[in-house]
This record gives C-alpha cells, sequence and structure tokens, in this order.
C-alpha cells in the first residue's frame, strides 16, 4: 500500500476520522494507530510485522534497562547491546549477502574459497528508517535526554505510518511528548498537510514518475543508445526524478502526519540551490543530515581533534552514509564522493583563513558555486542510480557521444526546467502561493483539491512505481 | 518546490478535525467522480478474485453516475489534448549501441527448431529483431538489445515491455493483436518474447473466470500460446521464447515450471519456435533459487531483483548472451 493509490487514500480516511473520534481515549487512540500501522506496514509483507515488533521490544528493553541503571560501565554496556541488536537486525537483513559475496570476490583471486553461504535474504521494506528512529530512543535515554515511555507509546512512535517506511526520520524526542500533549480538535492545520499532500503528490507521480518512464530509465538502462545531450538530460532529469520522488513522499508524510495532529521536522529545503556540499547536506534529506552528525560525526569527535581527525571523520560519516542507502559498492562511492568534495570545502576554506583572505561573495561567483555543486551532485547521482561502476562509467562516457536528441522532449525539458527552476522560486512568492490555498473555507478548498485529483491522473503516466527510497 | 520550510510546518490558518474530514471525503468523491473510467479500468485490471470483485463493485456507481453527468468529460478533454490514448501505457526502449561484452559460455537446453527458409544476413542488410513481454524484459530486452547491436549483423527494431501484462489477461493488453501490428510495422525477421511473470492467475474464457492450474486454465493457456507461436511462424518469423527463471517464492516456482512446461512443449510443436531455458541460467549450486551466481568474470553477482523474481542488469546480461548464442547459432551470424 503506497500512498498514491486509492486503496491508500481510502486507509487514510478512515484512519483520520476514527482517530479523532478516539481523541478522547489515548489508550485506545494508540492501540488504534498502532493496530493501523501494522496492518499498512503488514500489506507489503505480513512476516516483516514480526521484525519491526523485534526491534520496538528489544530498544524498548534496552531503553529502560539503560535509564535504571546508574554506573557508567553498565550503561555503555547496555548501549552497546542495543546497537549491536539494531545494528545486528539492519546488517543481518541488508547487508549480509552484500558483503559475504564482496568477501568470497576478494578472496577467489588469492586462491581462498571461502565457505561462506549466501541467504538470498529478503530486505524488509523500510528496515533502515525504522531501525534508526528505534535507534535513538536508546541513544538519547543513555545521553539523558530522554525518560523511558511506556511500551505502547513507543511501539506507536515506531510503528506510526506516516514515517514508517521512507521517513522523514523522526527522532523519539520530537515524537514521543507529542503523544503526551492533548491535541486540539478545533486547531487542526488542515490546510498547510493539504498543501503538503497536493504538492507531493504532484511531485511523485506527475514529476518523477514521467521523467522516469519517459527518460530516465531508458538511458540508465541502455546509454548506448543516447547521445551525449540526451545522457546529459538523463542525469538532470534523474536529479529531478530524485528530488521530486523523495521530497514528494516526505511532503505527503509529513501533511499525513499534520492531518492527524502531529508535526514532523522538516526534510528537504530547495537542495540544489545550495552554493557549497555543506550547504547542499543542510538542504537534502535533512533528518538523515541531523541523524548522522549527531549519532554518528560528533561522537567520532567531529571537528574536534584536529584537522585531519575532521577530514577522516567526515569520510567515515558519508561512507557509511552512503551504504545506509543500500549495499552496493556504488553507494559506498556515492558517500566517499560527497565525503572528499566536503573534505575538500574544508581544507579550501581552512586554507582561505590561514591566509587571511576575505571572502569575496559576488553574484557571479555564487552563480558558479551553485552550478559546481549541481555538477557535483549530479556526478554523485550517476553513481547512485548505476548499479555498478561499470554501468555508471557507461552513463559518463556518453557524455563525449554527440548525436540526435530525439529523446529529449518538450515534456521532458518542462519537467527539468520546471523542476530546478522553481527552487529559485522567490519566498514571498512561495509564502504567498501558501496563503492563497491554506486560507480557503472548506468547500473551495475541497473543490480545488477534487480538480487537483482530476489533473494529477490526467497528467502522471498509468500505474504508480514504488518510491525510490522504499528500497531503502 | 518545497512549499513548507520548517518554521511554517503546522503554522497558519487552523480549522476544526470535522472540516478537515469533510474537506477529505469531499475531494476525494470528487476524484473517484472524475476519474471514475479510469479508475474502473484499474479495478477490472486487477487479479480475478474477491478483491478484483469487491473494487469493480465500489467503482461501478462511480462510473454509471460519472459517465450518466459527463464527469468524465474534463479527464477525456485533458487527454485528448494530450493525444493520450488512457489503454496502458508501455516502455519502449530505442534499439541499443554497441556495448562490448565477453561471449557467452553458458550451456542451456534448448529446443530448437528450423524455420523452411531463413534470408542471408549480412552488415548491410541486418536481421531485423523484435523484443517484447511483459516487465522480465526490462532488464534483459535493453542488455540483449546491445548485445545484438553490438554484434554488427542485428537491427534491433524495438523493445517494449509493458508491467502486468501476459497471455492470462488479454483484456487489459491483447499481446496477439500487438504483434500483429508489430509485424505489419516492423516486419521483423525474429522475435523475442518474454511472458509468464504475470499469467499465474485466473483466466477468463467465454465470461467465466478459471482459476489457474485448473484443468479449464491448462487448456486455455496452452491454447494461447500455441496460437500465437502459431500466427508468428507463419509469416515466416524466427521466434525464440523465454521461459520463465528460477524464482524465490515456493508456490510461484511451482507455477513458473507448469508454465515453463507449456512453452518448452509448445515450442517443440511448433517449427521455428526456440525455447530458451533461462530457468537453469539462474539455479545456485544446488539446484535452487540464488539471488547472487558467479558471472562469466568469475565473480559473485547480486543477479536478481528483491523480489526474487525480475533480474538486475547483471541477470540481464547473463540471460542476454544465451538468447543471442541461440539466435546467432540458428542464423548463422559469424
Amino acid at each position: 500500500m503506497i500512498f498514491p493509490t486509492i486503496e491508500f487514500a481510502l486507509f487514510f480516511a478512515v484512519v483520520l476520522t476514527v482517530s479523532w473520534l478516539l481523541l478522547p481515549h489515548p489508550r485506545r487512540w494508540k492501540l488504534f494507530i498502532l493496530s493501523a500501522s501494522y496492518f499498512f506496514y503488514g500489506s507489503w509483507d505480513w512476516r516483516f510485522c514480526f521484525l519491526l515488533a523485534f526491534t520496538t521490544v528489544a530498544d524498548h528493553t534496552i531503553g529502560g534497562l539503560i535509564y535504571r541503571r546508574t554506573d557508567p560501565a553498565i550503561r555503555k554496556r547496555l548501549l552497546a547491546l542495543g546497537l549491536i541488536v539494531s545494528l545486528g537486525v539492519l546488517g543481518y537483513f541488508k547487508y549480509y549477502d552484500f558483503f559475504v559475496s564482496s568477501l568470497i570476490n576478494l578472496a577467489a583471486p588469492l586462491g581462498i574459497d571461502l565457505p561462506l553461504p549466501i541467504l538470498n535474504i529478503i530486505l524488509p521494506v523500510g528496515i533502515s528508517f525504522f531501525t534508526f528512529q528505534s535507534l535513538s530512543y536508546t541513544i538519547d535515554i543513555y545521553r539523558g535526554k530522554l525518560e523511558p515511555v511506556p511500551l505502547l507509546d513507543f511501539a506507536a512512535f515506531v510503528s506510526f505510518f506516516p514515517h514508517l517506511v521512507a521517513g522523514p526520520i523522526v527522532r523519539s524526542a520530537e515524537f514521543l511528548p507529542q503523544l503526551r500533549e492533548r491535541h486540539d480538535p478545533r486547531r487542526v492545520a488542515a490546510g498547510a498537510a493539504f498543501l503538503l499532500i497536493a504538492g507531493g503528490l504532484f511531485k511523485k507521480v506527475v514529476v518523477a514518475n514521467t521523467l522516469a518512464t519517459t527518460l530516465v530509465d531508458p538511458v540508465f538502462a541502455s546509454p548506448a543508445s543516447f547521445s551525449s545531450l540526451e545522457t546529459l538530460a538523463g542525469i538532470y532529469g534523474y536529479a529531478v526524478q530524485i528530488y521530486a520522488d523523495f521530497s514528494g513522499y516526505t511532503d505527503i508524510a509529513i501533511g499525513l502526519a499534520l492531518l492527524l495532529g502531529f508535526r514532523f521536522p522538516q526534510n528537504f529545503n530547495r537542495p540544489y540551490i545550495a552554493d557549497s556540499l555543506q550547504d547542499f547536506w543542510r538542504r537534502w534529506h535533512m533528518t538523515l543530515s541531523r541523524f548522522l552528525r549527531d549519532y554518528l560525526y560528533i561522537p567520532l569527535g567531529g571537528s574536534r581533534k584536529g584537522t585531519t581527525a575532521t577530514y577522516r571523520n567526515l569520510m567515515i560519516t558519508m561512507l557509511l552514509g552512503g551504504l545506509w542507502h543500500g549495499a552496493a559498492w556504488t553507494f559506498v562511492l556515492w558517500g566517499g564522493l560527497h565525503g572528499a568534495v566536503l573534505a575538500l570545502e574544508r581544507w579550501l576554506e581552512s586554507r582561505r583563513e590561514a591566509r587571511g583572505v576575505e571572502r569575496v561573495d559576488t553574484l557571479g561567483r555564487r552563480v558558479l558555486r551553485r552550478v559546481v555543486i549541481f555538477h557535483v551532485v549530479c556526478l554523485g547521482w550517476v553513481l547512485f542510480r548505476s548499479d555498478s561502476l561499470s554501468s555508471a562509467l557507461g552513463v559518463l562516457e556518453r557524455l563525449g557521444s554527440f548525436g540526435p536528441v530525439a529523446a529529449i522532449t518538450p515534456a521532458v525539458v518542462i519537467l527539468i526546467i520546471g523542476g530546478l527552476g522553481a527552487q529559485y522560486l522567490p519566498s514571498d512568492l512561495r509564502l504567498r502561493l501558501r496563503r492563497s490555498f491554506v486560507s480557503l473555507q472548506p468547500v473551495p478548498m475541497a473543490l480545488a483539491l477534487g480538480g487537483f485529483l482530476l489533473v494529477l491522473d490526467a497528467l502522471g503516466p498509468e500505474g504508480v512505481a514504488p518510491f525510490i527510497y522504499f528500497q531503502f | 518546490m518545497d512549499l513548507e520550510p520548517d518554521s511554517w510546518i503546522g503554522k497558519g490558518p487552523v480549522m476544526p478535525a470535522g472540516s478537515a474530514i469533510f474537506i477529505t471525503v469531499a475531494a476525494l468523491l470528487m476524484g473517484l467522480l472524475l476519474n471514475a473510467p479510469d479508475i474502473m479500468a484499474t479495478a477490472r485490471r486487477q487479479e480475478a478474485g474477491w478483491k478484483r470483485d469487491l473494487a469493480v463493485a465500489a467503482a461501478k456507481p462511480f462510473d454509471f453516475i460519472s459517465r450518466m453527468l459527463s464527469l468524465d468529460a474534463p479527464h477525456n478533454a485533458i487527454d485528448t489534448a494530450l493525444g493520450r490514448e488512457r489503454v496502458v501505457t508501455s516502455t519502449t526502449l530505442l534499439a541499443a549501441l554497441p556495448v562490448t561484452t565477453a561471449a557467452p559460455e553458458l550451456t542451456t537446453t534448448t529446443v530448437t527448431t528450423t524455420v523452411a527458409v531463413r534470408r542471408v544476413i549480412s552488415a548491410t542488410d541486418p536481421l531485423r529483431l523484435f523484443i517484447g513481454g511483459d516487465s522480465m524484459v526490462g532488464q534483459f530486452g535493453p542488455m540483449l538489445a546491445n548485445l545484438a547491436e553490438d554484434s554488427g549483423y542485428i537491427d534491433v527494431t524495438e523493445v517494449v515491455y509493458e508491467f502486468d501484462s501476459g497471455l492470462t489477461r488479454t483484456d487489459f493488453l491483447d499481446w496477439p493483436a500487438r504483434l500483429r501490428e508489430v509485424s505489419a510495422e516492423q516486419d521483423p525477421d525474429a522475435i523475442v518474447l518474454f511472458f509468464g511473470g504475470n499469467d499465474a492467475q485466473a483466466i477468463q474464457i467465454d465470461g467465466s473466470w478459471y482459476d489457474y492450474g485448473t484443468t479449464e486454465w491448462l487448456a486455455e493457456y496452452r491454447r494461447r500460446v500455441g496460437e500465437l507461436m502459431a500466427e508468428l511462424v507463419a509469416d515466416n518469423r524466427d521466434v525464440y521464447w523465454m521461459g520463465m527463471p528460477i524464482v524465490r517464492s515456493d508456490s510461484f516456482r511451482e507455477k513458473v515450471a507448469t508454465m515453463n512446461q507449456i512453452y518448452e512443449s509448445e515450442a517443440a510443436a511448433h517449427p521455428g519456435v526456440s525455447y530458451i531455458n533461462s530457468w537453469d541460467v539462474f539455479t545456485g549450486p544446488d539446484g535452487g533459487f540464488s539471488e547472487y551466481l558467479i558471472n562469466d568474470e568469475g565473480d559473485l553477482v547480486d543477479m536478481r531483483l528483491n523480489d526474487g523474481i525480475h533480474l538486475t542488469t547483471a541477470g540481464g546480461i547473463r540471460l542476454a548472451r544465451v538468447a543471442l548464442a541461440e539466435i546467432e547459432e540458428n542464423w548463422q551470424l559469424p
């Protein structure tokens, strides 16, 4: 059951109604939302509900044990146990076959036949997301930022269906207090929620799906069939597609949560206007960036232990961030590219500061920086989209093969330019657009949304492809 | 466009939950009415069973009201303006340019028959090859196209794959009719077909549905496969029928094996049709399903997608090499 389907729309209409009806009964509400979330998750494969339940119970139990202990050594050991259990589950389901096959391939040229079995493990949907969210509870309790909550509350948080399979990565410290708040049924930010949902649906169904089916998939499946300009359009198209796909999903998730009375953190903020890679990561998948920063980069030492250590920490964080996305070396390379460029930016900045040179920030330089960073990001997307390094090189090689541009249709051009151009819309214009919708009365708002569903269905390609980030 | 910077999330005008529910339900009802014909088509396309029956029954009143009040007119107008025929969206890949790859070394079981007359193929007058089928073609088709074009003796006229299609649900997409069009328009010398991923579902015969595996199902499916083969070879076209590869799911594996038996025996009964045994190409060392297999370079590589059915690019290349070897042998290409 994925968001842009009638099944989900009907499911949500029922959940929304019952949820507000059960509001005066918190315990019943939690049991209901827990059941609805497990139903939602079980619609992919019911067997994985047991995995979700196991992760939930394990982290809740370990979090409680950490809170009750005062001995730092024991607390540390319990935290380590929590990390081993959560990351062990993630590692087994997501990385076991990948690492075993890599080890076998590494040992084979040395004449070593490693007797390691390939287990053909099925990757559960959203495991990377709910593992991180669940893990944040144990770590936050260890850090003294959070007190244990009843299992029902924690289970409702981990499985809460709007963020369950592809984020945003909501921390326990952000969500659990909202469970204890009394939600006022007279004050629902529905206008903002509907706008987010409609925008997210448009991004996914019209922009991402159209670009994928008409240009991106063919270019990456068979790059040799396309000329340099078509390949370049395919790469730009993928940049827009993955943004529209993923930010569209999280916009819908944030909107659904708002309708149910919950506030999720922002996950995207016009990433392609970034003028440095550091800026890009403050705008792209922001909840992952801050998770990696707070739970990996800073514990590693961050930038506090000297220049070399900072570069090392950046690289480790980005390599693991890359691997988090998928069990393939292309994701590791993608993370490595980002880590290297982030380190390079740091080095250039420290060199400039050491020389005492003032940073000159003209319009021309800003534009140049944005263009360069966008293309670095696009280079990364080629690795991200390709299933092997040779496939990625095959795509990049085509950039030097001039030829016809038949694949670059007007629709493709509009979607790419529109997708990138929309990020440069001034804030006040975006605010005006938003105000004009959220201030509508219920009947005109319903009519506008009904009309929007017509446009959505008419403009989008037939069928709905799963969201790209579901595989992570 | 991100319309909701952090400072905006949840801010702005608010309304009672009842109004939010009203808007949700009213917008959905309006959407259902305005898009009713599309929704009905989607419901009908589902696999036969109670879910389909329920979906069709639920969509029927909306479809009726929508058509009666001409509420479907705006959708139709948009479709007309965009030049769309909303039956099914195909994914068509252009024929590929050369890609350097090693020759296949896999051994397969194939049932090959010979065509009465085969024209002489040369670099200046290459073999015209069409590749089509369901989503299994998604990774395999482009890889075969790349390898075929690389040979210098094959011109791939088109690679087409249609999600959810096959030979069971001809009400959704009539592949025999589509292939008649392909034959007329492209006049391919050879046709590679790959079906089965969506075919293990109830089949409709004279208005009645028959579950997969029943005597009626098996007879009807065999008839459809045989008729399609006969029709294609009657035009003196060379047909390469891809069997389904071994799959992860035990229950689906049995169904796939049954369909493969039908393909193989029908191919044997129709001269001009070669059955390509994909099953064996993807079995692991123990003869069972394995996501990872050793490729021609000796590396253990992920050949199957997470669904345990479709192929990865590496899997597509592996199977494409087998199919191309068969085509080259039949046509005695250098």
